[in-house]
């Protein structure tokens, strides 16, 4: 509580905004689309701005825990720090910039409750990377899963609800496992806020039944190999938007649990005591390897973006799991890096079924010509997922490069290589088919627009900018804020 | 090359050559255009068109130059114009100029590739204009250079550059490089103008060539190894699209590989980084082989990490598959370039870790051995690259793809002085001249070469040897300047090829007698068995295009050499021709000084500057060299040049496609399997409840219908039970009602016609009459409506 006497509202006021705003959209969502976005927009614009002055505070290192008793017995608490508010940043610009793509993207019914579900779940991720203690993020993690389903199922086709209930299985797996894992910690630990250097004192069973129950819930939305089963089918059947603020938004808070749990609640030391975190390392090493060969196995762009995206996660989950600070701000800058990747490159696919139907890369051949616009950007963010300096996801790999030396693990970097061949193996030929070689002339439009919605081509440009400009900028405002966080972990 | 004068000026202050090279731009602009269109309106010539009034474009070129000039005094205000700026803040060595012109060499080729992409969808001639000019103007500002690294590196720093920062230093043997590639550049994208007239998406190559020129000038200006490897992985990437520029499926399968093969190449050279990085602490362009000896078996893996890198894009024996599919199917201009002048960016990848990073700063130190063992590998390398890659070049038919042969064997032979030049470690300076002297003349005489075949290409559309022959007499002075480079690459006397070759087996023989190794004795017969082998397949170009009966098809309209044709041949073959007259001033102003920054002995430099190109030794040395390849052309002229070589005998089908496939049915079939077992193994675990879940449906949807049915059942019966009852009753009702209603009529019948007088009569009509008639009427109502209602009933 240093430096600051006053209790910050900003977390708490916040998310009520985002919440009130889901509401009213339910409200009056048939009179005008437009109006929908604006509200969105405005309501996110707003958290935006009432979190964003304090980067300043928490930059400084200052952390301040806030608590409302509601909810006995433990009460609703949010944490304010860098890590917490550099997440809910970045959540929530990519989020105001998803809510321009779903207001232009052409859905075929029910947009109010997409729309309204869609603002919830964007509220529900802001508060759990807010969340001060593991209940309070408990209750948020729960609301955004179960209400993501909602969105998945929007189709309402005989996959799509297959593809659902194999997600809303999971998820409640996760969720079952979480609550044995929350009490395991109040058991042994006799609390659940977060602390730095972790609260659980000793290895021993309970421990462990901890640390499994939260990685299996954490890593099931996080992709994790063996729990990442929901992911492809998901991915194929929802609507695009969906799909993106799942990969951009969702998934990462899989990511951010993993992270608080590691140094928050069981603590490095620990960790290190009875190297649990190298199975979670092995899991990622083989979501990496798994991810990339399945996505260059399959011809579904869809299918094949979300077998990739397991792969990126699995760099994230690696960078936290090994356990040295170059990694970790490799892993932390990748959070980043990734979503705006993958959002350009999510948004892009979606423009192109939603133009012209096809879903099947061997049909896209020759599109570039039909949306240069659209196969430009996706060309850039493909690179970009090579690795190819001075794009993004090269910095994130060169510090987990430098981090997997650090640790004394070579053969990481051999995976991280093998990973980036494979991501050029499968993500360039859809880029040099869109351009080069035989053209598919039966790209027929399925929709009246010739050209692209202004709202869904000015979200690709700004997740585009995004994949370049911080790779070419003289200041790299999140890399600078990754080494903040690290140097936060590893005092 | 470079005038002397410009040394004892440079003794004083340098000046910025900036302001000539900007009043130049316009000059080469009109000069560009002028050739450019000439043949495609009228055939005047610049001043026929200030008649016709079509100058505006001259006026543009101009207009253009000076907002580059304000844009550029704009960004960089006065320093841009003094380009030498005194140094005085700390962190730098005050001794190196620091200079905007470094930045400018690399932005400005992209901000041309932006102008030119802009620009191409309105006006084809401006377009041309305005890639030409740029490729001039970063060829003068190159040269403009010249004052500044005489006296010491020329260094720029972006130190924020995605967080790691770039870093330029332009040292002699950088600068040479810098002004050869984009000299050659120049003259290649100036004849791309009249050539791209035959091509599909001329703005599209333009946009890439220029990208490209700014990726490979970027290889030759960085200071350290993570910035250099951040504009070869550029180069790599842009020049993908000009190989792949005419779509067909052969240049999309050579485009692939060379793109793979090149993203590989990048994630080894990412991987050495890496592990260099972490090694030593820097990845500066140094000596520093100290820090590096400690690092134990891990400088093996970086040593080869390297090699692998830069000699994929070198075209090092396994690795160079790509190069002879890659560089035939590109456009002309753009394969002179990726064989003159890219492929170079690999060898100087290879000197820069072998030749400066991995020597030590001392030149007395024990460690030069391992310098030496790491130049060892090389040579042979480069001995089997140069061996079999001029073998195959025998087989081919295809002009190109001799060509492009010849380019891997060429490379073999600077791979071989690279190792040499390690190898001999503080004694190397033989190599080192050798080797940088091969890469001056490779560039001028195989991009000389490729832009001859290209003017052939132009008219024959063929490049078999089959479709071509005599075509002298068509084309004079494209014949005679591609028998001067013909001449060079072979080494005949008096040509540049004879200077490098000469130098480089000066090397070899020093080699084996430094250190009296008997396997360097073989690969020194090598080398002169492959330059035999040189002059045969050159032998057999030469006379396949040029000489010879002319072929059926080759008819006799093709259109004559055009001016900026016969201008770059003769170019080239004078550049050729100095380069092989004057050895020796070559040596003294070019290469001596290129050694700078490398580790040598003066004694071996003071050498250089003695040496005799024209020794008896080295003479019949290249006559008994020459001599083979006469041999070896007759006889396998004889013998049609079908040479037994097994077709299976390929690198490709042997290592790559059985190990990518590999690769790949792994990693597929592996995802494919761990997704089914996982998959299996979870829904298998649903399995019992699923049972218990189907028995409860099975029983649900078993017992349920049949009790439901049941239950219908005992309804349906039960009302009609209850039916039959109320229909059996109700006729028994109805019977009754008949008699009643008989009864109650002869009753009354009886009662009216009694004389006597009935008792009930007489109350009856005494006392109520009314109430006889309620009786009746009631009676009346009762039967009826029993009657109605038996009738009701069915």
């Amino acid at each position: 509580m240093d430096g600051l006497t006053t209790v910050l509202w900003q977390p708490a006021v916040s998310i009520i905004v985002l919440l009130t705003a889901s509401l009213f959209i339910w409200v009056i969502g048939e009179k005008g689309e437009k109006a929908v976005t604006a509200i969105s927009a405005s309501a996110i614009t707003a958290a935006l701005l009432f979190l964003a002055p304090l980067s300043p505070y928490v930059l400084a290192g200052h952390v301040q825990v806030i608590r409302y008793s509601i909810l006995p017995p433990f009460g609703l608490s949010f944490r304010v720090e860098l890590l917490s508010i550099s997440l809910a940043l970045l959540f929530l610009f990519t989020g105001l910039v998803l809510t321009f793509y779903t207001g232009a993207y052409p859905l075929e019914s029910g947009k109010r409750r997409f729309r309204t579900v869609f603002l919830f779940v964007l509220a529900c991720s802001v508060g759990v990377v807010l969340a001060g203690d593991l209940l309070s993020l408990f209750l948020f993690f729960e609301a955004m899963s179960l209400s993501f389903f909602i969105l998945v199922i929007h189709n309402r086709e005989q996959e799509t609800i297959s593809a659902t209930f194999k997600f809303l299985y999971m998820t409640i797996g996760g969720s079952v496992m979480y609550f044995i894992a929350l009490a395991a910690v109040f058991n042994q630990a006799g609390e659940l806020a977060w602390r730095d250097g972790g609260i659980m004192t000793a290895g021993g069973p309970y421990t462990l039944l901890a640390f499994i129950g939260f990685v299996v819930a954490f890593g099931m939305k996080a992709g994790m190999f063996p729990l990442h089963l929901w992911m492809p089918d998901a991915y194929g059947q929802a609507p695009a938007p969906a799909v993106t603020l799942s990969s951009m938004i969702m998934l990462k808070t899989g990511a951010y649990g993993i992270l608080r749990i590691t140094h928050h609640i069981f603590g490095i030391d620990l960790l290190r005591d009875v190297s649990w975190h190298n199975y979670v390392l092995v899991l990622a090493v083989i979501s990496i390897l798994y991810g990339s060969s399945c996505a260059f196995a399959t011809r579904d762009l869809m299918r094949r973006l979300a077998y990739s995206g397991i792969a990126q996660l699995g760099y994230i989950t690696l960078g936290i799991t090994m356990l040295t600070p170059d990694a970790l701000t490799g892993g932390v800058y990748h959070i980043m890096a990734h979503a705006m990747m993958k959002g350009t490159l999510l948004l892009c696919a979606g423009a192109i079924l939603a133009k012209t139907g096809k879903r099947n890369i061997d049909d896209l051949a020759g599109i570039g010509w039909k949306m240069p616009f659209t196969m430009i950007c996706f060309s850039i963010a493909a690179l970009t997922a090579v690795g190819l300096p001075p794009m993004n996801i090269f910095i994130s790999k060169w510090h987990l490069g430098l981090g997997a030396l650090d640790a004394g693990q070579p053969l990481l970097l051999v995976v991280l290589l093998i990973s980036s061949m494979l991501n050029a193996a499968y993500y360039l030929p859809i880029a040099i088919a869109a351009f080069f070689g035989e053209r598919n002339h039966d790209l027929h439009e399925k929709l009246s627009w010739d050209r692209l919605p202004l709202g869904m081509s000015l979200s690709i440009v700004v997740l585009t900018v995004g994949c370049l400009a911080f790779g070419l900028g003289q200041i790299n405002i999140p890399l600078q804020w990754a080494r903040a966080i690290t140097a936060g972990f590893f005092y | 090359m470079f005038s002397p004068t410009s040394v004892a000026q440079a003794a004083g202050p340098a000046r910025s050559m900036l302001p000539f090279i900007i009043v130049l731009i316009p000059a080469a602009g009109a000069i560009a255009y002028s050739f450019a269109t000439r043949h495609r309106s009228s055939p005047g010539g610049t001043l026929f068109r200030y008649r016709n009034g079509s100058t505006d474009w001259i006026g543009a070129s101009l207009t253009l130059a000076l907002v580059l000039a304000g844009i550029l005094y704009f960004l960089f205000q006065k320093e841009a114009f003094i380009s030498v700026i005194p140094l005085t803040s700390a962190g730098m060595p005050t001794s190196s100029p620091y200079s905007i012109i470094p930045l400018l060499l690399v932005m400005l080729p992209f901000v041309g590739a932006l102008a030119c992409g802009l620009i191409g969808r309105y006006s084809a001639e401006l377009r041309d204009c305005i890639a030409a000019s740029v490729t001039f103007t970063v060829f003068a500002l190159a040269v403009s250079l010249y004052p500044m690294v005489v006296q010491g590196p020329v260094v720029f720093e972006l130190p924020f550059f995605i967080g790691l920062g770039l870093f330029f230093r332009i040292d002699f043997f950088g600068f040479v490089f810098a002004t050869l590639s984009s000299l050659v550049w120049f003259f290649a994208t100036f004849y791309s103008s009249e050539y791209m007239h035959h091509e599909q998406a001329p703005t599209r190559y333009f946009v890439f060539l220029l990208l490209s020129l700014g990726g490979c000038l970027g290889v030759f200006i960085t200071a350290d190894f993570f910035s250099l490897f951040l504009f070869f992985e550029a180069m790599t990437l842009f020049s993908y699209a000009l190989v792949v520029h005419n779509h067909s499926e052969e240049a999309m399968a050579a485009g692939r590989n060379y793109l793979y093969m090149g993203i590989f190449g990048g994630l080894c050279l990412l991987g050495a980084l890496l592990l260099l990085y972490t090694g030593t602490g820097t990845l500066a362009i140094a000596p520093n082989l100290e820090a590096f000896a400690t690092l134990g078996t891990t400088r093996y893996l970086v040593a080869v990490l390297f090699f692998i890198g830069f000699g994929i894009k070198a075209g090092a024996t396994p690795l160079h598959i790509w190069l002879p599919q890659a560089h035939p199917v590109a456009p002309t201009p753009a394969s002179a370039l990726l064989s003159g002048i890219m492929i170079k960016t690999g060898a100087y990848g290879i000197i820069r870790v072998f030749n400066v990073l991995f020597t030590p700063h001392d030149g007395h130190s024990s460690l030069w051995n391992m310098t030496g063992e790491f130049g060892f590998l090389v040579i042979w390398v480069g001995m089997v690259t140069m061996l079999t890659a001029a073998f195959l070049a025998l087989t081919q038919t295809h002009a190109k793809r001799v060509l492009a042969y010849s380019s891997v064997s060429q490379m073999g032979y600077i791979l071989m002085g690279i190792g040499a030049a390690a190898y001999l470690g503080y004694e190397g300076a033989m190599g080192f001249a050798g080797l940088t002297y091969h890469i001056l003349n490779h560039a001028f005489f195989k991009a000389g070469m490729f832009l001859m075949v290209g003017a052939v290409y132009l008219r024959t559309h063929d490049l078999n040897y089959s479709k071509l022959g005599g075509l002298w007499r068509n084309f004079p002075v494209t014949a005679a300047s591609f028998l001067i480079a013909g001449a060079a690459i072979s080494g005949i006397p008096g040509f540049n090829g004879y200077a490098s070759k000469t130098l480089l087996h000066h090397a070899i023989v020093e080699a084996v007698a430094h250190h009296g190794s008997t396997s360097l004795m073989v690969a020194e017969k090598i080398f002169v068995i492959t330059g035999g082998l040189t002059f045969c397949y050159i032998i057999r170009l030469f006379s396949s295009i040029f000489l010879g009966p002319k072929s059926d098809t080759a008819g006799h309209g093709y259109s004559k050499e055009t001016w900026v044709e016969k201008g770059i041949f003769s170019a080239f073959a004078s550049l050729i021709i100095l380069g092989g007259v004057l050895p020796g001033k070559v040596v003294e102003r070019v290469i001596v000084p290129m050694s700078a920054g490398f580790m040598y002995d003066h004694h071996g430099l003071d050498h250089l500057h003695e040496l005799n190109f024209w020794g008896v030794h080295d003479l019949e040395g290249i006559g008994v060299s020459l001599g083979i390849g006469l041999v070896a052309f007759v006889i396998l002229s004889r013998m049609d040049f079908a040479i037994p070589l097994p077709k299976q005998l390929s690198v490709e089908k042997l290592l790559y496609r059985p190990v990518v496939a590999g690769f790949t049915f792994g990693f597929t079939k592996i995802g494919r399997a761990v997704e089914t077992v996982v998959e299996g193994g979870l829904v298998g675990s649903v399995g019992p409840f699923c049972g218990i879940a189907g028995a409860i449906g099975a029983f649900e949807g078993k017992v349920l219908p049949w009790t439901g049915h049941l239950i219908s059942q005992f309804a349906v019966g039960s009302r009609d039970a209850v039916y039959a009852y109320f229909i059996r009753h109700i006729e028994v009702v109805a019977d009754y009602t008949r008699q009643v209603e008989l009864a109650a009529f002869f009753t009354m019948v009886k009662v009216d016609y009694n004389a006597r007088g009935d008792y009930l009569y007489k109350k009856l009509t005494l006392m109520n009459l009314d109430l006889c008639i309620f009786i009746v009427v009631v009676t009346l109502v009762v039967v009826f409506s029993l009657r109605f209602l038996t009738l009701m009933i069915p």
